[in-house]
């Protein structure tokens, strides 16, 4: 038996040691990422009335919005930014729904599906995503979906390989649109509601 | 070469010249080590500023159980240098890997594997390359790090921060000027939104080499340190900190000399500030105080250590003009003893025996330049820089930054010895030289960075056993992935 001296300096000295090491940590990563039930999704559960609120006023402007700066008809939509911020995790469909508004589009009395491939369409949502409408977004998805609707092309791997959740939340990272995470990372709502008000402003100024 | 006359100074003489010649490390102006931290530290800065360094999420942050990231990044980079000897050429590729295992929000476990080659031309390389980390895949960053209200319970309230850090990290203190460096140890960090404690006990990695080149082996020392620092936050723009730290430095070696000890246990107590006006101005300083005891040139009693450094700087950036130009100024002192007539990193030479020695020494990072780069020991050095943008609208080129950066170096103690090798023990002015640094940024694609840096220094007539300039020059290209 190796004692453990011996293994820390195996370990730390030598390329074997060290890429073991990372190798049994990916491994137990994905083993444990792939076993047992999800508690975000529990939390990611769908936003109050999403489907019958307008958030058009949302990325018309540079500075934070306040209750002050929307006039009365506003409120309903206040309302669910005020419960989107206070989500511990925001769902795929808050996504959904603030991504259609981010295209330019009015999500009223449209249902998800109708939604969704509405995105898929303009390639802003990932055609092989099948997902539930309470699943919780992650850094990773949020990332490619602002990348897409922004049009950003990235950096070289990007480039090459074309879009991909790690690639895009890199991006987004440099550009500063998104916070250090991980791609997988739940997004909360008051981090959602950041990210897109970041990512109006990137647009804006790469529009000109 | 005017030398001393003592007894023991011719001794120690030739133990140094034999060992030293034997070594070859008598000869250099700056240690490879100084040039390798330098380098390393570009790379740290590139890191930061891309936020590459993942870390546990914020206390209102819902993570799932397991968070798992990885990347790493290539570098090429070709360096010259021209110093007192000859000019060096070589080619450096640096591979980094890391992963990043976040458990609950609560622990996490980062690992970053470092694989080095460096490749001098021919003839070029130095005499001492063993015990470093430059020709195999090692381990450069890992560490346990864990949030300790959460993992016990201890219900302390999001608001207070409690963490412990167990492993290998790069630790710094203040401003870094008295303490930077990788090492291995424990960290515990407690704090909230006004203020922070953090508390080390960290050894240095064996491959780490000490400046003290007159041990018989160098390069088997290392040190241990143990430190304390409290950092207040007034605003999110001004906070001050001050530290205490103590380190041991140790060598294995143990020569068996009868008129000969080696040991160098300083102290430090120290603090400073950083803070913000507006957008535009920056400025930060930082002073410490170097107490303890050492063995000095030719005994085997210890002597009193009693040093100062401090540091101060600016920088104002023109925020609303399109080029961004910035102008930066700073001054750097550490102070030197006028009895100590060779180089002030060692003790052969050193300090004279029975006498305090002032001279300010640590292993910290402050920016001295590219060529001369000294450290602060027995120095004083003055620096004026201006950088700007000059293609900020520019969709491809808007990332170029471009600047210069002017160095004045002076002695303290216009007698005592610095740490560069190649000043002549004789050499009593006080002026040392100037040095005109450039350098060139670019960072065309988010995941690409490219660099260019050159620089001249003009040492004064006489200081140096060359009186020709030294230059410097690099460029190097980083992929991260």
């Amino acid at each position: 038996m190796i004692e453990g001296k011996k293994m820390a300096t195996w370990i730390g000295k030598t390329p074997f040691g060290t890429a073991g090491l990372c190798l049994a940590l990916i491994a137990l990563a994905l083993t444990a990422g792939c076993a047992g039930t999800d508690p975000g999704k529990e939390l990611a559960t769908d936003s109050p009335g999403w489907k019958n609120i307008d958030l058009s006023g949302l990325f018309g402007s540079k500075t934070a919005i306040t209750d002050q700066d929307l006039p009365y008809p506003w409120k309903k939509e206040m309302e669910y930014i005020t419960a989107l911020a206070e989500k511990p995790v925001a769902s795929m469909a808050d996504a959904i729904m603030l991504l259609t508004l981010f295209a330019g589009e009015s999500p009223w009395g449209r249902g998800l599906d109708e939604l969704t491939a509405r995105l898929v369409e303009k390639e802003i949502f990932h055609g092989g995503w099948r997902v539930d409408k309470t699943d919780p977004l992650t850094f990773g998805r949020v990332s490619y979906m602002i990348c897409q609707a922004c049009e950003i092309r990235g950096g070289i791997w990007m480039r090459l390989f074309g879009p991909s959740e790690r690639y895009c939340f890199k991006e987004a990272l440099y550009l500063e649109i998104i916070p250090a995470g991980s791609t997988h990372r739940y997004v909360t709502g008051e981090q959602l509601l950041d990210i897109l008000s970041a990512a109006h402003l990137h647009c804006e100024e790469m529009a000109g | 070469m005017i030398l001393r006359s003592r007894p023991t100074t011719r001794i120690s003489l030739f133990v140094f010249l034999t060992f030293g010649l034997l070594t070859g490390s008598l000869l250099d102006a700056q240690s490879e080590r100084d040039r390798s931290r330098q380098i390393e530290q570009s790379t740290r800065d590139e890191v930061e500023l891309r936020n590459l360094e993942p870390t546990l999420g914020e206390d209102d942050e819902f993570l799932q159980d397991i968070d798992f990231d990885y990347g790493g990044w290539f570098r090429y980079g070709f360096y010259r240098t021209r110093d007192n000897l000859q000019t060096r050429r070589f080619k450096m590729w640096d591979f980094r890997l890391w992963s990043n295992f976040v458990y609950q929000n609560t622990h996490q476990l980062y690992m970053r594997v470092m694989g080095i080659n460096i490749n001098y031309h021919r003839r070029n390389e130095y005499y001492y390359m063993e015990n470093n980390d430059h020709n195999a895949p090692r381990l450069d960053i890992g560490y346990y790090y864990g949030d300790l209200n959460r993992a016990l319970g201890l219900g302390l309230g999001s608001d207070t921060k409690l963490r412990l850090q167990l492993g290998r990290n790069y630790e710094t203190l203040g401003e870094g000027m008295v303490m930077d460096d990788r090492g291995d140890g424990a960290k515990i960090e407690l704090g909230n939104d006004k203020f922070e404690f953090t508390g080390l006990v960290m050894r240095s990695i064996y491959s780490t080499d000490m400046y003290d080149r007159s041990y018989i082996d160098f390069g088997s020392s290392r040190y241990l340190s143990a430190s304390g620092e409290v950092v207040g936050k007034f605003s999110d723009t001004f906070e001050v900190f001050g530290y205490t730290l103590f380190r041991r430095f140790k060598n294995d070696a143990s020569p068996l000399n009868l008129t000969q000890r080696f040991g160098y246990d300083p102290q430090y107590h120290g603090g400073g500030m950083r803070g913000q006006f507006g957008p535009s101005f920056v400025y930060f300083g930082e002073a410490a105080w170097q107490l303890g005891s050492r063995y000095s040139d030719g005994s085997v009693e210890r002597d009193r250590i009693e040093a100062f450094a401090f540091t101060l700087g600016s920088d104002y950036t023109f925020v609303d003009a399109e080029t961004k130009p910035k102008i930066s100024a700073q001054y750097m002192f550490g102070s030197g003893d006028a009895d100590n007539g060779g180089t002030t990193v060692d003790t052969l030479m050193g300090n004279r025996a029975g006498t305090n020695d002032n001279t300010f020494f640590t292993i910290g990072y402050i920016d001295m330049g590219y060529c001369f780069y000294p450290l602060l020991s027995n120095i004083e050095t003055y620096k004026i820089g201006f950088a700007l943008e000059p293609w900020s609208e520019d969709e491809i080129m808007g990332d170029v930054e471009i600047g210069v950066n002017q160095y004045f170096y002076r002695k303290h103690r216009s007698r005592g010895g610095i740490s560069d090798r190649a000043i002549l023990p004789g050499y009593s002015a006080s002026r040392l030289g100037h040095e005109t640094d450039f350098y060139c940024n670019w960072r065309p694609v988010s995941d690409i960075s490219l660099m260019a840096q050159a620089g001249i220094f003009f040492p004064s007539t006489h200081a140096f056993s060359d009186d020709d300039h030294r230059s410097f020059f690099s460029w190097s290209a980083v992929v991260y992935f």
